[in-house]
């Protein structure tokens, strides 16, 4: 009867997908740093960018830096091929971002400080400021001298 | 633009959209519901009827026309004194005859290079 049941479970169970190995792998590899689960992982390019010896030389920085992992949100899958993971440090949290190829390779990834919740957050303006002379995006573009500015002209169709 | 902005979740950064009438049925209605589209507090929105902001753009870049699909990206410190565009840190377009200029968009590549500009603040 056991064993029976044990079967009709193991059925249903739903197999994870490559992707989502990978990244439990990877969120696994933070929590412990043992460094053999990010073999076969990550695609070319990015070991090209980043090779597994300074991904753990990083996660080290980070434990050494913001303290104690406290906890990990995700990952949550935000589409087929890309994910969100939160590493919560004692110091502060970071969110990495996670782009998968098809065989399930993590394909980018990125690590940001969480952005701090502010009263623009809760209340996006999507406002459109109409531009009678050059001066009226300067303004704008000046205003902002402090951030990496990212400026996309596009047809709104 | 969507991905990128979900990918580098950074206060250190902000976006300009300028939504031009590259097509002539382009009106300010479909750049106002277009904007509503985004929900990310970083981005401004622009609507340029005219090409005022387009035009200088494309001359910035080298193009034989006002800019269109193109992203460009500027670190901090950069200001403009005068009624044109200093040439971006970057930049990347999805235009036919363009490549000798810059490279296609390719949205891996302006993530990389948005983050470099970024400041790894307390990291």
């Amino acid at each position: 009867m056991t064993f029976a049941f044990s079967i009709v479970s193991c059925s249903t169970v739903q197999k994870k997908s490559p992707s989502q190995k990978s990244a439990e792998k990877l969120i696994t590899f933070v929590e412990t740093g043992d460094s053999t689960l990010l073999e076969g992982i990550f695609t070319d390019s990015v070991l090209q960018l980043m090779s597994i010896e300074g991904m753990v030389d990083t996660r080290n920085d980070f434990a050494q830096s913001l303290g104690e992992l406290k906890s990990v949100d995700g990952p949550e899958f935000t589409s087929d091929s890309t994910a969100i993971v939160i590493l919560r440090y004692e110091e502060m949290s970071l969110v990495s971002s996670l782009e998968f190829n098809d065989e399930g390779e993590i394909r980018f990834l990125s690590i940001q400080p969480e952005p701090i919740k502010s009263a623009d957050d809760t209340a996006v303006d999507t406002s459109v400021t109409g531009i009678t002379q050059f001066a009226d995006f300067r303004d704008a573009f000046n205003a902002d001298t402090n951030y990496v500015r990212l400026v996309t002209i596009l047809s709104p169709t | 633009m969507q991905s990128v902005l979900r990918a580098v979740p950074s206060n250190s950064l902000r976006t300009y959209i300028i939504w031009v009438p590259a097509l002539t049925a382009d009106t300010r209605q479909d750049a106002v519901e277009a904007s509503a589209e985004f929900t990310d507090a970083r981005v401004n929105y622009f609507w340029d009827p005219e090409m005022t902001v387009a035009n200088p753009f494309g001359k910035t870049l080298g193009l034989t026309r006002f800019a269109w699909d193109v992203y460009l990206l500027y670190d901090q410190g950069e200001k403009w004194k005068k009624d044109s565009p200093s040439k971006p840190n970057f930049w990347m377009h999805q235009l036919g005859g363009a490549d000798e200029l810059a490279s296609t968009l390719d949205s891996v590549v302006l993530r990389w290079q948005t983050e470099t500009l970024i400041p790894k603040r307390g990291l």
